[in-house]
């Protein structure tokens, strides 16, 4: 299914008054929400760097379902970067020193993105593969959960 | 400079001694940043580091030559990251068994990973890993142990030494080949799969353990008299309050002394 393939099922899918479509085909899978409030479009794309896990590659909520054609403007291969561990994230090795990745900078296999604290443990976390930072979706020294999404990453 | 005196399988095998380093861990994590990779195990001794680090921002001080500080390097591999507490547990363990063998049993591991005797502290160590997806690829486990030197600065007031326990000194070399053949042992009973034997060792070797003790919460600066009963799997640090359990994270809570 291509992007435009995606656009109109949106646009279809908003005016048809359901709530809720899922589409399921073989390495692919798409849900389009639509309750009053916002739409979401999640889709999972066969062709995302492979993970241990595979990863759902989220593709940001459009604000309103007024807009849906938003949302497939979006790029549909983001990948998350997720937590291994439960701990506090900290986006550089100091208070002085500079981010390890900022939104837009592009990442290599190997780079370090993130350092997770946990039980005085410093782990700094690599990144499993090259792609350019969309978005930062923690703030520095908050506390994260297993498996909580750091960074979204489209990969290159 | 490099030697391979050590009788152990694998830990300490592999040594390289520095003069002055800003820290070893740095060091370490450099030399695995460049091509060749370095074989598990690897030991990183300086006799004097400008910019060993206790916590990120804590610095460690030591008279150089007097003390042991080694980064050691482990690929622990065969663990889930998110339960990289026991390889603190394991390491914490390691160095109490040897530190027992020299001093006796007031030898202690005070929660989550320094080393004490008695009430008086006598090393720490810092734990940095390198993680990929769901792969733990390197520990980066950096020592620090007060061995010869005897005065400290008036800041760390419970601060001692193996020479200021004995009253004499003990050979650095002979404390390193000791720690590296420990660790090593206690590793593998890691690696084949022994983590409720190194969690009840932890256990039972913990400073304060089944003792009343003041305790002051941080975040509402209350303080409590506690018993500290356990710690668990993921380093939460369990104490009995009036009856009732009281689960800790670092910097939670702190330990008074009354």
């Amino acid at each position: 299914m291509d992007i435009k393939q995606i656009q109109e099922l949106i646009k279809f899918v908003s005016k048809s008054g359901v709530n809720e479509v899922a589409i399921e085909q073989e390495n692919f899978k798409i849900t389009i929400k639509t309750n009053q409030a916002p739409t979401y479009v999640q889709a999972t794309v066969p062709q995302a760097p492979a993970y241990h896990a595979p990863a759902p590659a989220t593709a940001p909520a459009s604000p309103a379902a007024a807009a849906p054609a938003a949302t497939a403007e979006e790029p549909t291969n983001l990948v998350t970067l997720k937590s291994p561990m439960i701990g506090t994230f900290y986006r550089s090795s100091g208070p002085d020193k500079p981010l390890f990745v900022n939104v837009g900078d592009e990442v290599k296999a190997g780079d370090v993105v993130c350092i997770i604290e946990a039980m005085k443990l410093f782990n700094e976390i690599e990144a499993e593969f090259s792609g350019r930072v969309v978005k930062v979706l923690v703030d520095n020294a908050s506390p994260v959960e297993y498996d909580q999404p750091l960074f979204l990453i489209e990969p290159i | 400079m490099q030697n391979n005196t050590f009788s152990g399988l694998f830990v300490g095998q592999n040594i390289i001694s520095l003069k002055t380093i800003d820290s070893t861990n740095n060091y370490l994590r450099d030399e695995l940043s460049k091509s060749a990779p370095l074989p598990e195990g690897t030991v990183i001794m300086a006799e004097a580091q400008t910019a060993g680090r206790g916590q990120l921002t804590n610095t460690w001080h030591s008279e150089p030559g007097k003390n042991l500080t080694f980064s050691l390097l482990l690929r622990p591999g065969f663990i889930n990251p998110a339960d990289q507490f026991i390889l603190n547990k394991c390491i914490s363990v390691a160095l109490n068994e040897v530190l027992q063998r020299i001093l006796g049993n007031k030898a202690a591991i005070k929660w989550p990973n320094d080393i004490y005797f008695g009430s008086g502290k006598l090393g720490g160590m810092l734990i940095e890993n390198i993680i990929r997806g769901s792969q733990w690829k390197y520990a980066i486990i950096g020592i620090g142990l007060n061995v010869n030197q005897e005065a400290f600065p008036d800041s760390l007031r419970n601060a001692t030494s193996i020479a200021k326990i004995l009253q004499s000194n003990y050979d650095l070399t002979i404390l390193l080949s000791e720690i590296c053949s420990h660790i090593e042992g206690w590793y593998l009973r890691l690696k084949s799969g022994h983590r409720e034997e190194i969690s009840r060792r932890y256990r039972e070797k913990l400073y304060r353990l089944n003792e009343p003790h003041r305790y002051r919460v941080m975040k509402t600066g209350e303080e409590f008299t506690g018993t500290i009963t356990n710690v668990t799997d993921e380093g939460i640090l369990q104490l009995d309050h009036e009856g009732a359990q009281k689960d800790y994270s670092l910097k939670e809570i702190e330990f008074l002394n009354v």
